[in-house]
């Protein structure tokens, strides 16, 4: 039943693949001597952003644990807010604050650093809070030093996750686009510009899926490295003061304003501009439910593919396999969902295109260790003749639907941003991202840095949601 | 907290179910291809649809497809399947590789008084009908730096980090970009030049909507663009610093042509809305809609788009050599 499950999962999820073998009808692989310079390049650049991300991003989880309740949620949703932005935004907010800015891999490392620490801040935090058990505690009362700490009982009982960490960053620099293209340079390429150029000039299709292969290969080569040592999940409140970090609180939060200035600066001219524009207006309450409908569609499916995981709790094998698994590039998922006429509802397009895509990101992040913290509990529940069901409703629901929750509304909230899958599956303007995607298109940047707020409100709601929704599914289990 | 979880699982639900309600497609309904800016809401074609509907009393659906490219190989993946009558918006740089892709029916357009400076007047298009064009130069604001007139002086040292252009593997305007000077200069010549611009190029952008976005932003200084960039600013943001370069060397164009699939389904209704590009009251709104010369003659005269410098243009653009163009690039990116 659990390897039925898995192997059910695994095919749903590579079904852009499928899609694509089945109406791909030769086979070509790319030449080596094209791809191998592209590919070190990328590499290169891909493992600084990784290293650095990961640096400053655990240094940000540590000042996420300065910070209790609530208002840790709001600066978590804060720090994840340079993840979201659209690319031209990004870039403009840097290239207004580093005057000359460094172009080349510097550049490109640079951008990418400060993308992603909110996201590694925002993980870390959880692994820290829900996987150090009482360690911390206890080594303060021994006497220990924050450095020891961090350096004898932090590092050894987290590494796991901060590699898989540094692997999620990895993949994400090593598939980015538009910022490698914009700040690399003249002589700026990456993987995932040869797959396009193979996709959209030489409708090379069978080359670009090899390509897409390839990066795959190289996420299964880093995979070989985490260890199998078994992760503990504890959620008793646990004083975690004397490794909070006030400059690492400082640091996301200085990220997160700085790439905002980018829409900011723009805001008085844009809202002249958009005043200009009342066709904009007459639509934008459908574009608004459109990325709520997004948004939230994309956060269930998540959270449904993340809780059919639980429930089928596949076995290690499957779960290595699942942890390195990279989906196809965007270009390639969009066109195989044409390939799919049989549904016709473009948001269901959307969302299954984005859950494909973003699952297996959100699965590496945090559910890998999840299930695996779980496991001992899991055999144990079997040993003891408990059925897939019974495990699942009296030992993993209990202690994981919020996380699950957690991790949906990343998803919904990343969703709601979305024009890459959207512009080629979508026939109109349905979401605000796509809206702010044609104004950039056609002169109106200014217009654009104005609606980067209400895409930003409806990100938050979504996230939001699930936020709520993880905090009565926990409360009803507990009853 | 529980009521607003089921509140908006149940929005949610009814938003879904609203959207998935479509009405079949009719066989008097008309399916319009087009790309990004032209069926975007403050673009031409909705306006252009609403008159089509009003006057032949048809339904049309104008469907968004993403750019040329993309129109293209969304056709090609959907081959007889495609619900598009018409495709809207193929540039003539692409226009080889939808006849292999497809079958396009002929069309029986009216004698088009082409407008004096359209390049390709002299061929007849039979299966493509172009609506609009602008020749391609470099956007600056007056008093930021001086325009330069010929390729040479491109890559003078005065323009040090002050030109954005775009990839050509990624953007139709980067590609005529980089054909431009293969053509001007030879392959082996644009290859040393490429490399001699290397230092002048701030950025190389995906898209030219990015590039100029940058360049709007004051990034940078110099962005290439088509001539008619400049109206969208005097026009819309009272902005008259905005000027096109006024190169001494024929610069290369752009134009968008539409045509009709074999597989249409409303095969009349596709013809005449192609025709119906061509009227004059169209062309206007196309020109002040899409920010494009049109093609038919009279329409430009009086407005500011005949304040725009009068650029020589290159020969005959259709058909380009992609490999050696690429190959040429291939020299400024290693």
């Amino acid at each position: 039943m659990t390897q039925l499950g898995g192997l059910f999962f695994i095919t749903i999820l590579s079904l852009p693949y499928l899609i694509l073998i089945w109406h791909i009808p030769q086979a070509h692989l790319p030449s080596w001597s094209e791809a191998q310079p592209v590919l070190l390049k990328t590499l290169w650049q891909a493992f600084l952003s990784a290293t650095g991300s990961l640096f400053f991003g655990a240094w940000g989880a540590l000042g996420l644990l300065k910070i209790s309740g609530k208002r840790r949620e709001i600066f978590k949703f804060i720090f994840m807010l340079p993840n979201f932005l659209p690319s031209i935004f990004v870039v403009l907010s840097v290239l207004n604050f580093f005057q000359p800015f460094p172009y080349g891999v510097a550049g490109i490392v640079i951008v990418h650093v400060l993308i992603n620490v909110g996201l590694v801040a925002f993980i870390l935090s959880d692994s820290f809070e829900n996987q150090l058990g009482g360690v911390v505690e206890l080594a303060m009362i021994e006497g220990a030093s924050r450095f020891q700490i961090l350096l004898q009982g932090v590092l050894p009982m987290l590494k796991r996750d901060l590699f898989l960490c540094f692997i999620t960053v990895f993949s994400l620099c090593f598939s980015s686009f538009a910022i490698p293209l914009i700040l690399g340079g003249p002589s700026a390429s990456t993987f995932e510009i040869l797959i396009y150029q193979k996709i959209k000039i030489m409708a090379q299709w069978s080359e670009a899926l090899s390509l897409s292969a390839l990066q795959s290969l190289v996420l299964i080569g880093l995979t070989l490295f985490i260890r199998q040592n078994r992760p503990i999940i504890d959620y008793k409140w646990r004083d975690f003061s004397a490794l909070g970090s006030k400059t690492g609180f400082l640091i996301p939060l200085f990220i997160s304003a700085l790439l905002l200035t980018g829409p900011l600066l723009g805001l008085p001219a844009g809202v002249r501009q958009i005043q200009n524009l009342p066709v904009l207006w007459d639509m934008f309450s459908d574009q608004i439910l459109g990325s709520l409908v997004v948004g939230i569609g994309s956060g269930l499916l998540c959270l449904g593919m993340l809780i059919f995981l639980a429930l089928f709790y596949p076995s290690l094998r499957i779960r290595k396999i699942l942890v390195s698994y990279v989906a196809p590039s965007t270009a390639l998922v969009g066109f195989s969902l044409l390939l799919m006429p049989e549904i016709e509802n473009v948001f269901f397009k959307i969302i299954l295109g984005f859950g494909l895509i973003i699952f297996p990101l959100i699965y590496r992040l945090r559910w890998y260790s999840v299930l695996d913290a779980l496991a001992p509990q899991v055999e144990m529940g079997a040993l003891l003749g408990a059925g897939p069901f019974l495990i699942f409703s009296k030992i993993l629901y209990p202690q994981c639907f919020k996380i699950a929750c957690r991790l949906a509304g990343l998803c919904a909230f990343w969703a709601t941003g979305d024009f890459a899958i959207s512009s080629i599956v979508a026939d109109r303007d349905i979401s605000v991202a796509l809206v702010i995607q044609g104004l950039i298109g056609s002169y109106r940047i200014e217009s654009a840095s104005v609606l980067i707020w209400p895409m930003l409100l409806c990100g938050g709601l979504c996230y939001l949601f699930f936020i709520g929704l993880g905090y009565v599914g926990s409360q009803k289990s507990v009853s | 907290m529980k009521k607003l979880i089921a509140i908006v699982l149940t929005l949610f639900a009814v938003a879904l179910f609203y959207y998935s309600q479509k009405t079949p497609q009719s066989s008097h309904e008309l399916v319009v291809y087009s790309y990004s800016s032209f069926a975007s809401p403050w673009g031409a074609g909705p306006e252009i649809v609403k008159d089509f509907e009003a006057e032949n009393n048809v339904k049309v659906s104008l469907v968004d497809a993403g750019d040329a490219r993309t129109i293209l190989q969304r056709i090609e993946l959907e081959k007889h399947k495609s619900k598009a009558d018409v495709v809207v918006g193929l540039d003539h740089l692409i226009l080889n590789e939808a006849l292999k892709i497809t079958n396009w029916k002929n069309i029986k357009a009216p004698g088009i008084n082409y407008s004096k400076d359209f390049p390709e007047k002299k061929i007849a298009f039979d299966k493509f009908v172009p609506f609009d064009w602008a020749p391609m130069t470099f956007i600056y604001r007056e008093g930021e730096i001086p325009p330069p007139r010929t390729l040479e002086e491109l890559g003078a040292i005065n323009y040090q980090k002050s030109l954005v252009i775009y990839d050509p593997r990624m953007s139709t305007p980067g590609f005529l970009f980089a054909d431009w000077i293969v053509r001007a200069l030879g392959a082996d010549k644009a290859k040393s030049y490429f490399s001699s611009i290397k230092d002048n190029i701030l950025t190389i952008t995906p898209s030219w909507s990015t590039g100029y976005g940058l360049f709007q932003k004051k990034q940078a200084r110099l962005a290439f663009s088509y001539v008619t960039s400049a109206v969208y600013h005097w026009v819309h943001d009272k902005d008259l610093k905005y000027r096109a370069a006024e190169f001494r060397d024929p610069v290369p164009y752009h134009i968008e042509f539409a045509g009709v699939l074999s597989d249409c389904h409303n095969c009349s209704g596709a013809e005449e809305f192609v025709k119906f590009l061509l009227r004059p009251e169209i062309q206007r709104k196309i020109m002040m809609m899409n920010f494009m010369y049109p093609v038919l003659d009279g329409i430009k005269a009086d407005t500011a788009f005949a304040k725009l410098p009068k650029l020589k243009v290159i020969e005959l653009m259709i058909g380009p050599d992609k490999e050696v163009v690429f190959n040429a690039w291939n020299s400024l990116i290693q």
